[in-house]
């Protein structure tokens, strides 16, 4: 059913970091902290390296939502998770609970006192008014309120990620795989996606 | 009066135990789209953006196959136009069903859930170099799951029993009844540790709890903002009394280590129920602490350790653990968190409603003699030999 996703052809991914950079820069994202970040796995075994896009998966029963003491996570209806960061304390709970290591704080550590956590808001911003000053400062833009997708994924030279209806995502994926006859599978939507229910 | 007291609080609690036995079996801990933060102003409303997600879903087409030769500008444009089933009627929890419900179409490129770690040369910190850490999700299924409603399980359980034991028990009396004169029990520096210690450990307790309930408690009343400064207050509170808390325990275990040694006398008050019993005509002898108090204060020294221990490595995350240090840290920290909390209720229970005498041994530092010859007959003794206190002559009863 319609939701936003992010996925990444592992095949595609030339571990530029572009993706990284124009989020930062999109975002306005400060120094020690990456929304989005190339990971290169089995680096240098000949036909296994990967290198994959990663960033908040926006999960289906997000662990982060469940386990924020403060409940300042929340999704929306296009499945996009987001968060208040007047009300986050800096607990790092989200960070523990994340399968995919998105949230960044400005601290590391500084006796429990982390600041306000930051991740990827699919480009969606916050819970303020729509680009507004507000919204653009602690959130960065919101290119989805524009009818735009997440500026990482447009702007990807190899079109390794992509960004947008889930549906539409796979329909895409697959068709790459029959043309080109190979393909890695989708990086972490078991995780994201499918995970086992973990209701108690 | 103080049995009726116990009674009535025993009901009280049986009922709430009973209330979170309830939710126990109902909870469930399923994550929904909300658009905006739950108790907040409604920020996002984009379910009635069926239009709008249309606007995207067409955009997205522009990232298709366009020809063998990929995205060359010759090539054929993708159509753009695509039609997506977003319902904007649709409720919440239905809407995470239909999320949940494709995992069989998308079998085929779906991998197993497992760790995966690699490389990254965007950030220094060794913690981004996972690309996917899925037992996350086992841990949030844990926090949210056992250490809750198990907590209120056994928080509520312990202040039941307690009530029960009160009314059933009443109130230990000394059996004859206050000689009038005190003997010392406790020195300043002793009682002031206690206090330090008990004073941060309460209040660790309280903001150790708005941390794991707040959520559900106190949220829905107060409202997102103030509960979030609350919370916030919360944790730097909690972060902060690790320094008396910690030198508090230091201290106790170098000042009563030596009379807290298990020997075979623990042993025989244990089998005898410490007298506590209403039949037990007499106490089993004790030295300077009883068996119960040692339990109490070995608790205290393994379960205060355990939990600075866990805390230092949640104040410093990632330094010397990974996501499954961190992740357990947290769990042994809660899960320990909750049995001291109990083991402390019953605690402050013997030393105030519970039994008369006892409290004075830590406030004021003196105890009645007879309190002392009742529940600590060897230490009583032993301090007439060392000659720090002088037997009574005349009145015997």
């Amino acid at each position: 059913m319609a939701r936003m996703k992010f996925l990444c052809d592992a095949e595609r991914c030339i571990d530029c970091n572009a993706c990284s950079v124009a989020c930062k820069n999109e975002h306005e994202v400060p120094w020690g902290m990456v929304r989005r970040r190339v990971i290169t796995i089995n680096d240098g075994e000949q036909g296994q390296e990967r290198s994959i896009s990663i960033a908040c998966m926006h999960c289906t029963d997000a662990p982060c939502i469940a386990v924020c003491p403060v409940h300042c996570i929340y999704q929306n209806d296009y499945g996009i998770v987001l968060h208040d960061k007047d009300l986050c304390i800096g607990c790092g709970y989200c960070f523990y609970a994340c399968p995919f290591g998105a949230p960044q704080f400005p601290r590391q550590s500084n006796f429990g006192s982390r600041g306000k956590m930051d991740k990827c808001t699919f480009c969606a911003g916050g819970p303020e008014e729509a680009n507004s000053d507000a919204e653009r400062q602690k959130y960065g833009r919101n290119r989805i309120a524009e009818g735009k997708l997440p500026l990482c994924a447009e702007m990807c030279s190899t079109r390794a990620l992509l960004a947008g209806d889930g549906d539409q995502l796979t329909e895409i994926y697959r068709e790459r795989v029959v043309k080109r006859g190979y393909g890695s599978g989708a990086w972490g939507w078991e995780t994201a996606y499918y995970g086992p229910e973990t209701g108690s | 009066m103080v049995r009726a007291i116990g009674g009535i609080a025993a009901i009280v609690f049986i009922a709430l135990f009973g209330i979170v036995l309830v939710q126990t079996f109902n909870a469930r801990d399923l994550v929904v789209p909300t658009n905006g933060v739950i108790g907040g102003g409604a920020a996002d409303p984009v379910s009635d953006n069926a239009a709008d997600y249309q606007t995207l879903a067409n955009r997205l087409q522009l990232q298709r196959w366009r020809s063998d030769a990929g995205p060359a500008p010759e090539a054929e444009e993708a159509s753009g136009a695509v039609q997506v089933n977003f319902r904007a009627d649709q409720a919440p929890g239905e809407r995470v069903a239909s999320w949940l419900a494709r995992s069989e179409e998308h079998s085929e490129f779906l991998q197993p859930r497992r760790k995966i770690e690699g490389h990254t040369w965007v950030a220094a910190n060794p913690v981004v170099d996972v690309l996917t850490q899925p037992q996350g999700r086992d841990w949030r299924a844990f926090r949210n799951s056992w250490p809750v409603y198990g907590g209120g399980l056994f928080i509520f359980g312990v202040c039941a029993v307690l009530g029960l034991f009160l009314a059933w028990r009443g109130r230990v009396t000394i059996r004859e009844g206050e000689s009038g004169e005190s003997v010392p029990r406790f020195g300043l520096v002793e009682r002031a540790n206690h206090w330090m210690t008990a004073t941060a450990f309460i209040l660790l307790a309280l903001t150790g709890l708005i941390i794991l309930y707040g959520r559900s408690l106190l949220r829905p009343l107060l409202g997102p903002q103030t509960f979030g400064d609350l919370a916030s207050g919360a944790a730097w509170l909690h972060t902060a009394l690790l320094v008396p808390f910690t030198l508090g325990i230091v201290i106790m275990f170098v000042a009563w280590i030596r009379h807290n040694l298990p020997s075979r006398l623990d042993w025989e008050w244990l089998k005898r129920g410490g007298g506590m019993g209403r039949d037990v005509s007499l106490n089993p002898p004790a030295r300077k602490f009883n068996a119960g108090q040692k339990i109490v204060f070995w608790g205290v020294i393994i379960g205060g350790s355990v939990l600075v221990a866990t805390g230092l490595t949640m104040m410093f995350p990632f330094l010397w653990a990974g996501y499954d240090g961190m992740e357990l840290g947290q769990s042994i920290h809660v899960v320990a968190a909750i049995l001291m909390i109990g083991l402390i209720l019953g605690h402050i229970y013997i030393g105030t409603l519970g039994m008369e005498g006892a409290f004075p041994a830590i406030w004021s530092g003196r105890v009645d003699r007879n309190w002392a010859k009742e529940h600590h007959s060897l230490w009583y003794e032993d301090l007439l030999q060392r000659g720090r206190i002088y037997s009574r002559p005349a009145v015997e009863d």
